[in-house]
């Protein structure tokens, strides 16, 4: 044992503080620590808001900790957990929502998921491609009957709560090509969009609410006519070529167009009924048509069968249309007479210039004194060859007297006149000055124009389109118009023969041309259609920005200017065969 | 053992009635009220040593727990918030296959708070009343809490460059979370805690005499 210290004893023992039992200030450390602490978990719960369930059909991408809650795109909340509900059926998300928000969110809250979407009017989402999902919420700023569970829409609602205008609902024939969101036009630009199609119980129509933005909803009235502008129309008749292309938008996804061509009507209220319309002019036809139900009912007797007389068949008076047939019956007229046909009219009384809402008595002395004057109900034909029956009101004064029978059900059986269907006899003698008369240069040049244009598209279309329909519209272009020279060339014939059997014969050789050429015309126009809307549907395959695009455009102003000149070709043919082979 | 066999001729300064320099290690007459030397205040036991140590320790213990429940990071990258809690870093390093790095963090956040907790508090304890222990040991272990208790601040490094690095805007960037600043705060106390710690107490063995 060495010691280190050589000589401890008389050292000075050192002083011994004793240990001071006081506690010290540093005691104080500890409940400053607990106190921020306390702090950060009353600050983190504090400014932590309600937790909502939401109910959704599927996940979709939503994440638990990432997929977060916006408003006009301002995050205020954020998924906390997402599981299934009880039995599977739905996923539920746990959602914590901001606290200054939260005292918003009542019973009209609406949530759904918003994903990437590109449609036709550009691309929408586009952050969720790199962030996920986000769900949309919307709720106005009016405290309501606070809730804390949702079922998320399927689809974002027509309109947020910010917006203003008015909801309506639109009727439509089912197969149409509306989809969601699709715009709604009017003169061209875009004031609403429609929601869901949803399919009618009968499968028969289909119907969606629509939204119609402030400013524009006010242009709305009862009178207001919808019809579907679906982009493309394409329409080749006897009054030519009608194409129409509306907004590429509605090109591609579907659209409908809204116009007042009725004034007067009384303004909408949310939740309208509007029935869309196949296209504009059935809209207007049927707006004008609208105010000209018919109301009164007359019935003729005809001695004879009328070839073309059907529930179609329209009722003139003064070359406008007043009405229609509402029935045909046939009638035996005792035991050995001919059999007779009871032709039941429906008549418009506005278009006939009589006051609405007449009783039968009344309407029968009307039509009393009128039949006395001379009024007849006769069959005629119109059309371009003559071929549709139409039953015309006239007034011959010197038609022997007639006058109104009942027959026993009461009804008012008007007089009729004998019928004034052309033949062949009739304006005969005309007809070598009329065909002189025709415009065959004038003709030929429009042909060869349309010619032209459509080898003109044929070049465009083909770098293009491989579609079996649109190779074969210049063929059949083509052939129309083999047919139509050979119309021109048998007319011209017919005009240079100067016995007057010959020139019949020539005209009936001519007719038969321009009739085999008409009746190709639907298949073309048939044909042309079904071009168009293979077009259609090509073209909703492609982006809107490739030259693809570019190059459809150039087909489409083609086509235009190749229906233009159809339409000039056809106005030729129109106008002056017409009135020279019908006389009128 | 060797060392264990030569405690009982140990003699501490205190032993001998002297008192020890803690800055420059002079052994001074126990009178003097600082040190002829360095200047250094001289006292032969730190006043309320072991009280200072709990009190720091407590401290320290008190914000570790808001430390690992809250997040450390708020990571913003395209769109998307995530935070991460200290041990949910180290759970998504491991996930990412950053074994060592999730490892270095495990051990400098967890791993070392948690052991200097345990061994302030059993040090303090042990020796705020006699013990019969070996002070060779319980030299050794202040000595390596002291040298290891820094390191644990390298979270909080790695938190300050993180969010001085990466501040990409939209892109990317990092925000500190409530932890980071709850972890800086505990580890700066139990570092307090550690140095509060008079470690010539490992020395005043009670029972001199007492064999082992």
């Amino acid at each position: 044992m060495s010691k280190i210290a050589p000589d401890l004893s008389n050292l000075p023992s050192p002083k011994l503080e004793k240990h001071s039992r006081r506690p010290s200030l540093i005691w104080l450390m500890p409940f400053l620590a607990l106190a921020i602490s306390a702090g950060v978990v009353w600050n983190n719960y504090a400014s932590k808001g309600p937790l909502i369930t939401i109910t959704f059909k599927s996940a979709s991408g939503i994440v638990a900790g990432t997929t977060e809650v916006r408003i006009r795109d301002l995050r205020v909340g954020v998924v906390e957990a997402v599981g299934f509900s009880e039995g599977m059926e739905a996923v539920e998300a746990q959602i914590r929502l901001d606290k200054n928000i939260a005292r918003y969110v009542d019973t009209d809250a609406e949530f759904w998921i918003v994903e990437p979407k590109v449609t036709a009017r550009g691309v929408s989402g586009i952050g969720t491609l790199l962030s996920g999902v986000y769900i949309a919420a919307n709720w106005d700023g009016k405290d309501g009957i606070r809730a804390d569970r949702f079922v998320a829409l399927d689809v974002p609602p027509l309109a947020s709560f910010g917006e203003e205008g008015t909801r309506i609902v639109l009727k439509a024939r089912a197969g149409g090509q509306l989809a969601a969101g699709a715009p709604v036009l009017t003169s061209g630009i875009e004031v609403g969009r429609i929601g869901q199609p949803k399919l009618s119980n009968s499968g028969t129509t289909v119907t969606m609410d629509a939204f119609i933005l402030k400013p524009y909803d006010a242009r709305l009235t009862t009178n207001t006519r919808f019809w579907d502008a679906s982009g493309l129309s394409f329409n080749l008749g006897a009054q030519g070529i009608a194409l129409k292309v509306d907004s590429l938008a509605a090109l591609l996804e579907g659209g409908v167009t809204f116009g007042t061509p009725v004034t007067g009507g009384g303004p909408v209220a949310d939740g309208h009924v509007f029935d869309v319309f196949a296209s504009q002019s059935v809209a207007r036809t049927k707006a004008f048509e609208a105010d000209a139900s018919p109301d009164i009912s007359a019935s003729i007797l005809l001695d004879t069968d009328v070839n073309g007389l059907g529930l179609d068949t329209i009722v003139r008076f003064r070359g406008v249309k007043v009405g229609g047939v509402g029935d045909l019956v046939g009638i035996e007229n005792g035991a050995e007479g001919p059999v007779k046909l009871r032709v039941d009219l429906r008549l418009s009384s506005k278009r006939l210039g009589l006051p609405g809402g007449l009783s039968a008595d009344k309407v029968r002395a009307l039509f009393d004194s009128r039949v006395a004057n001379g009024l007849r109900v006769r069959v005629s034909a119109e059309g371009l060859f003559g071929q549709t029956v139409v039953l015309e009101l006239v007034n011959l004064p010197s038609q022997a007297k007639a006058e109104i029978t009942l027959d026993p059900d009461g009804r008012i059986m008007l007089p009729t006149a004998p019928a004034a269907v052309p033949d062949a006899d009739t304006g005969v003698n005309g007809l070598v000055t009329r065909i002189s008369n025709l415009p065959i240069e004038e003709l030929m040049t429009a042909a060869t124009q349309a010619l032209n244009n459509v080898s003109k598209l044929t070049g465009t279309a083909e770098s293009v389109l491989t579609a079996d329909g649109v190779d074969r519209i210049p063929q059949t272009i083509d052939q129309t118009l083999q047919e139509v020279r050979a119309l021109v060339t048998a007319i011209r014939d017919g005009g240079a023969i100067e016995n007057l059997n010959a020139t019949l014969r020539s005209a009936d050789s001519a007719l038969k041309s321009v009739d085999s050429a008409a009746s190709s015309l639907p298949a073309l126009a048939e044909r042309l259609n079904a071009a168009a809307d293979g077009l259609q549907s090509v073209v909703s395959g492609y982006d809107s920005d490739s030259r693809f695009y570019t190059d459809i455009r150039g087909v489409l102003r083609d086509i235009s200017s190749t229906a233009e000149s159809f339409r000039s070709l056809a106005r030729s043919i129109e106008r002056k065969p017409n009135s020279l082979l019908l006389g009128r | 053992m060797d060392i264990s066999g030569h405690q009982h001729d140990l003699i501490t300064a205190r032993d001998a009635g002297m008192v020890a320099c803690t800055s420059c290690g002079l052994v001074a007459s126990p009178d003097v009220e600082s040190c002829p030397r360095c200047h250094a205040r001289m006292q032969s036991r730190k006043d309320g040593s072991i009280q200072r140590v709990l009190a720091w320790l407590l401290a320290g213990l008190i914000l570790y727990v808001p430390a690992n429940i809250y997040p450390m990071l708020r990571t913003t990258q395209m769109f998307k918030e995530q935070d991460s809690t200290i041990v949910g870093g180290v759970i998504t390093l491991i996930h990412h296959h950053a074994y060592a790095i999730g490892a270095i963090i495990f051990i400098a956040s967890v791993l070392i708070p948690v052991g200097k907790f345990i061994v302030i508090a059993y040090l303090a304890l042990l020796l705020s009343r006699p013990h019969t222990k070996d002070p060779h040991r319980l030299h050794i272990l202040h000595a390596a809490v002291e040298f290891i208790g820094r390191w644990s601040m390298i979270d909080v490094f790695v938190v300050a460059i993180l969010v001085a690095l990466v501040q990409f805007d939209v892109l990317a960037s990092i925000k500190p979370g409530l932890a980071a600043a709850c972890f800086a705060l505990s580890v700066v106390f139990t570092m307090l805690s550690a140095q509060a710690f008079d470690p010539r107490l490992i020395w005043d063995v009670t029972d001199k005499g007492t064999p082992k």
